[in-house]
């Protein structure tokens, strides 16, 4: 599944990240790569952008460009 | 490399200042340079390039600060990041001697990520570990010693919001300066080596770290600056990605995968991570402020008070300005009574001219006052990220809001708020849209005609809704033409809106203070003085030529006038006036007025362009009041005034002004001696006023922001648009109430 297909409150941990994808290429800058684990923190009033959380640090980004993202589901931190 | 061999005398350096969004980079940069900061552009863009000489230089070498944008990586795409590679490449620029990396305490993974990528570049680099208080209080403790012997380059603790730490780094930029250190290299993999060197083969030039640029980030800044027309070049580029790609590394995460990997080793047991996580409260302030129904509701109160405080708080102020230009000009007009030309060049179009300019001053103050406040607490990402959706569909986006909600009072903060903005397009389209925007100098003539033709004929509820409509015309029609632009004409690619949620922080006062002063700097000596020059020419047209029979002719007809209206003989009107009866006395300078507007330069060209708007229902005196209105569109009052002879100190409650212009009828023509202002060209009017630039000053801003192409584009697209809208609300509205 992709990161814009998570829920609120769910997490999930990256598995690849497309490519040739200007967003991607930013996330990953940012410290989005393989294995990091992301959270959806929220959503926007009308659904989009949304708002997630990783390595300590809050980002906001359109669905579009987190649909760059694959990654698999995770259960709640303990 | 470029640096002086060991022992050498430099008279000159430059050190960039580079670092991630809000690292106080900024904070930092006053400290260094204190105020003595030069604000230029970039050669052919119009980022903004902030220079300034260290505070204390070593002795005989000049050193200047350069203070980059602020970028998380050089590997994206945005014309900031693209800067500041250029400027790291010393392409157009001279190369840096030094790079001050600012990086953030409390998240210096990610930070070191940006230091790394410049390290790879070539360059010597100091590291400026700021933010350490508030690291601290999260309970991170460095080992400095060890992190400066891992990563290679002098590390400097700073606090740059109480400018702790800055002596020790202008020492660390002395020190660096005569023993230039490197930080610890990357060890790329075969893959990404054997790729550099086939790039370097194929382009003369090159360095590494170019080319390590160029694999991979293919639209980057040094993509487009070596020619990639030959296709050796981009051949290789591909060969070299899909050589990574067999080695098992996806060259769209690959050298962030790489970076970070080197820094995990390099950060090894430098930072110990005590108990507290993270800074909490930021988590419980936006549950609220970020909650669907609060969250919004907070977002319109903030928003309320930026927009009152730009459209109502600055009016005392603006009134003030005005007052005293209205002082000033009444000081200098007796002494200029002699030469009557030089008297209304020097009190009209120069004394005018200059307290038009700094009339915006207030509201360019107060707008940037919140910006600056909304940016250092952190909520105008917030703002964003709740308004981006409404914005996102037509090539906007939700950092737009507050650019487009200040052009309702004005457009000329407006288009400089729209700097807040990193993606170049959705900028363009931004301020593009602003002078759309039913800004405050609308209102009046809303008002005047409203008032005057709709509200007696069809009541003040519907005169309320109407002028509360004509306050929405500009926004619908520029929203869909912005998404026919960039959606379908142009299929812009919209760049990823990625934005920070930074952790709330207290404001910077005095750095806010100094932003919002420097904005209002920049627009008084650059758009200010293009301003001044409109006036100039516009009071020249309006003063020229000067006709001479005038004053004769008119006063032969007002006695004429006067007398038969009053049934008495006309030397004893000739008596009065010379006896200096104030009415008759007013009421000849009007009229002398009026006429001179009628036969200047622009009101023959009024007289000869009225057929093009014939088919929008204007006569010429419209014609002509609108014409003189395009350096500032709220004057169109004063010039109705002058040529309905009531003279320019009316407003538009003015009584004597709408009975004026209910009367008026058509002189000539098929319609003669019918109303010229029916419903349906008042609306017309309206609608003109609506979607026309009418602006000077936006015009000259619109320049300074953009360029003069873009001005003049927007100036002629909205000029043309305003007249067919205006046409085709006359020939609609003529039909439907006909």
């Amino acid at each position: 599944m992709t990161l814009n297909q998570l829920r609120v409150g769910q997490a999930g941990r990256v598995l690849s990240v497309a490519p040739d994808s200007p967003s991607a290429t930013l996330l990953a800058a940012l410290g989005l790569l393989p294995g990091t684990r992301v959270l959806i923190e929220r959503l926007a009033p009308l659904g989009d952008p949304i708002s997630i959380r990783f390595n300590g640090q809050e980002f906001s980004l359109r669905r579009q460009d987190a649909r760059e993202v694959v990654v698999q589901r995770e259960g709640p931190e303990r | 490399m470029n640096d002086a061999p060991a022992g050498a005398v430099r008279t000159s350096a430059l050190v960039a200042l580079i670092g991630n969004p809000n690292t106080g980079k900024t904070t930092l940069f006053n400290h260094l340079t204190g105020l003595r900061q030069k604000i230029a552009n970039y050669p052919g863009v119009t980022v903004e390039k902030k220079s300034g000489p260290l505070r204390r230089a070593p002795a005989g070498c000049a050193v200047e600060i350069l203070d980059l944008p602020g970028a998380y990586s050089l590997s994206a795409r945005s014309l900031d990041e693209r800067i500041a590679v250029d400027v790291l490449s010393g392409v157009g620029h001279r190369r840096p001697d030094l790079v001050v990396c600012v990086v953030d305490a409390t998240n210096l993974r990610r930070n070191l990520f940006l230091a790394s990528q410049v390290a790879d570049l070539g360059l010597p680099l100091v590291l400026v570990l700021n933010q350490v208080d508030a690291a601290r209080k999260q309970g991170l403790r460095f080992d400095l010693d060890r992190l400066e012997a891992q990563l290679g380059v002098p590390v400097v603790p700073t606090v740059a919001k109480r400018g702790e730490g800055v002596d020790a780094l202008i020492d660390a930029i002395h020190r660096a300066l005569r023993e230039p250190r490197r930080m610890a290299p990357i060890a790329w993999p075969e893959a990404v080596l054997e790729a550099r060197s086939r790039l370097r083969a194929v382009t003369p030039g090159l360095t590494d770290g170019d080319a390590t640029r160029l694999l991979f980030d293919s639209g980057g800044a040094v993509a487009r600056r070596v020619a990639t027309n030959g296709g050796g070049l981009e051949a290789a580029i591909r060969e070299g990605r899909e050589a990574l790609f067999k080695a098992g590394l996806n060259p769209g995460p690959a050298e962030a995968v790489l970076h970070y990997a080197h820094l995990d080793g390099l950060l090894e047991a430098t930072i110990e991570e005590g108990g507290a996580m993270g800074p909490a409260h930021t988590e419980s302030i936006d549950r609220l402020l970020l909650h669907r129904c609060w969250g919004t509701a907070v977002f319109l109160g903030v928003m309320w008070a930026v927009f009152q405080s730009v459209y109502t708080w600055s009016g005392p102020l603006m009134d003030g300005i005005e007052a005293l230009t209205g002082r000033a000009q009444a000081l200098v007009a007796p002494g200029l009574a002699g030469t009557p030309t030089l008297q209304s060049l020097v009190v009209d179009g120069i004394l005018g001219g200059v307290g038009g300019v700094v009339v915006f001053l207030p509201q360019i103050f107060l707008l940037f006052f919140w910006i600056g406040l909304l940016e250092d607490t952190g909520y105008m990402a917030r703002a964003a990220f709740l308004m981006d959706r409404l914005f996102g569909w037509c090539g906007l986006n939700g950092k737009s809001f507050v650019p487009l909600l200040s052009s309702y009072a004005c457009a000329i903060p407006g288009v400089m708020a729209a700097r807040t903005m990193e993606d170049p397009k959705a900028r363009l389209t931004t301020i593009l849209m602003a002078p759309f925007m039913s800004c405050s100098a609308r209102l009046p003539v809303y008002v005047l005609l409203i008032g005057a033709f709709i509200e007696p004929v069809s009541g003040a509820a519907v005169a309320g809704w109407v002028l509360f409509a004509m306050h929405f015309v500009g926004l619908a029609v520029s929203l869909p033409l912005a998404w026919f632009f960039n959606r379908v004409l142009l299929r812009v690619e919209p760049l990823p809106f990625i934005l920070e949620m930074p952790p709330y922080r207290a404001p910077r006062w005095r750095d806010l203070l100094w932003r919002m002063w420097e904005r209002g700097q920049e627009f008084l000596l650059r758009a200010g003085t293009v301003i001044l020059a409109f006036s100039v020419i516009i009071w020249a047209l309006l003063y020229f030529p000067r006709g001479e029979s005038l004053a004769a002719r008119e006063t032969a007809a007002l006695i004429a006038e006067t007398a038969a209206a009053a049934g008495v003989a006309p030397a004893e009107i000739e008596a009065r006036l010379a006896d200096g009866d104030s009415e008759l006395v007013a009421a000849l300078a009007h009229r002398i007025e009026g006429a001179q507007v009628e036969q200047s330069y622009l009101g023959r060209f009024g007289k000869t362009v009225q057929p093009l708007f014939a088919p929008a229902g204007f006569d010429w005196k419209i014609t002509v009041s609108i014409l003189s209105s395009f350096p500032a569109r709220e004057v169109i009052i004063a010039t109705l005034g002058i040529i309905y002879r009531l003279g320019p100190e009316i407003d538009e409650e003015s009584g004597s002004l709408r009975e004026r212009m209910a009367a008026e009828r058509w002189a000539a023509g098929p319609r003669a001696g019918m109303p010229v202002f029916t419903i349906p060209v008042v609306l017309a009017i309206m609608v003109f006023f609506a979607l026309c630039l009418q602006c000077g000053a936006t015009v000259a801003v619109i320049r300074r922001e953009l360029d003069w192409r873009w001005a003049a584009a927007a100036f002629a697209g909205m000029t043309l648009l305003a007249w067919i809208g205006a046409v085709v609300t006359y020939q609609f509205g003529a039909r439907w109430f006909a």
